[in-house]
């Protein structure tokens, strides 16, 4: 038997419809100005879930618009992934509930994966892991989160950061020749604390102590339950880690930047995707940024960018792609994708 | 070379003049937040290839203490 490769054959996604702008975030903090926060973040709005919408009923409806773009059909998915760090419940998973709402066989797999900025690298990963061994078809790869849900209204340094919004991947069975990979992974968990939130979960149990909101030094007011970001370390990480990840995949691959099309790293903010591009001494026009209208979405920022992309014909398919994902854990990884 | 490409960069960060930048200026009083470290942090990488924890710059209080920080890092490379 011809051995079959897993692709990449579609991309949607959705984002919430409430907004968060530099004018409402101006008017809350009065030291910052709106054209400041633009340009250190790149970030212009940000989408925010509402009080009783899920990652999951995002994710769910990132996949609902894929279905209906006519790339599959519900039946014909094998395994649903979702990528996500603020599920419906502790338990179950949030992907068998996504499950049922979808409409997708009761023959098919379903699990969680907990990873953030990295985990649609993760997830591709998984999906080809899957094909390959022959184990799965047609999967569904989705991701989404909820951050806003998380972070304490009074906390600028991560509110203007981080939005709301979910993907849907569709990775099929049937390539001709390797379509997703090689793949760089990398784990250091001595970061895991830079990047949190603390308590809620059953090392740190929510009890009152745990509600009690502090003000840190730059102003900024959370209580254990909130995500917490250390923002000068994310960067020292970031610096560290993502430039070796990157050359040593073009190493691997016996490549240069001159051989790939575009470069899509996750969309953290442009400070450090600025930093980032000038290190690793990648030319303007084939790095991509999109994150002005939706702000830092986590594990969707990639998908979101390819979809936003091919959708615009930024890319094309045939165009050979570098993907790079990096944050909370520490976790990161990279890999090389064609979208056929 | 890079040290005179870091100061003058240090001084758009802190909002001052570059002619003013002396060992004496207080960082509190000049734009030192979380926005100034972290640019400080890619200038250092960019400049010196040499990383500091947040905390670490946050804790300086002048620009000699900075400048002093940023030495002994160089020197333990």
């Amino acid at each position: 038997m011809n051995k079959s490769w897993a692709a990449i054959k579609a991309i949607t996604y959705h984002l919430p419809d409430q907004k968060l702008t530099n004018e409402q975030l101006a008017q809350e903090f009065q030291e910052w100005v709106v054209e400041k926060i633009y340009e250190k973040t790149g970030i212009a709005e940000r989408r925010v879930a509402a009080a009783d919408e899920c990652a999951s009923d995002l994710g769910v409806i990132a996949a609902e618009k894929l279905f209906a773009s006519g790339a599959c059909s519900p039946q014909d998915i094998d395994f649903l992934i979702f990528c996500t760090q603020t599920p419906d419940y502790f338990l179950p998973a949030s992907a068998c509930l996504m499950q049922e709402k979808l409409g997708l066989s009761t023959c098919c797999g379903a699990f969680d994966v907990n990873l953030g900025c990295s985990g649609y690298i993760y997830g591709l990963a998984l999906a080809k892991g899957l094909i390959e061994a022959g184990l799965s078809q047609n999967i569904l790869l989705i991701t989404g989160d909820t951050y806003t849900k998380l972070i304490h209204p009074k906390d600028k340094s991560v509110r203007t950061l981080f939005g709301d919004g979910a993907s849907a991947t569709l990775i099929c069975g049937n390539a001709y020749k390797e379509c997703i990979g090689p793949f760089i992974f990398g784990t250091d968990g001595r970061g895991a604390e830079k990047l949190i939130v603390p308590a809620g979960g059953f090392r740190k149990p929510l009890g009152p102590e745990m509600i009690i909101e502090i003000q840190d030094t730059s102003g900024n007011i959370r209580s254990p339950k909130n995500l917490y970001m250390n923002g000068p370390d994310i960067l020292n990480f970031t610096l560290r880690e993502v430039p070796k990840a990157v050359n040593e995949l073009l190493l691997k691959n016996n490549m240069t930047t001159n051989d790939i099309d575009y470069f899509v790293f996750h969309q953290a903010n442009k400070f450090i995707l600025e930093s980032l591009r000038k290190k690793i001494n990648l030319p303007k026009d084939k790095f991509l940024l999109n994150l002005e209208y939706h702000g830092n979405t986590v594990s969707t920022s990639i998908p979101l960018l390819l979809s936003f992309a091919l959708n615009n014909k930024i890319i094309y398919k045939g165009n050979k792609i570098l993907l790079s994902g990096f944050g909370v854990g520490f976790s990161w990884g990279a890999c090389l994708i064609e979208i056929i | 070379m890079n040290k005179d490409i870091f100061n003058q960069e240090l001084a758009d960060i802190l909002e001052i003049d570059f002619n003013d930048l002396n060992a004496e200026i207080e960082l509190d009083n000049n734009n030192w937040n979380s926005l100034s470290i972290v640019a400080i942090i890619a200038l250092l990488d960019e400049q010196f290839y040499i990383s500091i924890d947040g905390d670490k710059l946050k804790n300086c209080r002048n620009v000699g203490e900075l400048w002093k920080l940023i030495d002994q890092v160089i020197e333990n490379k």
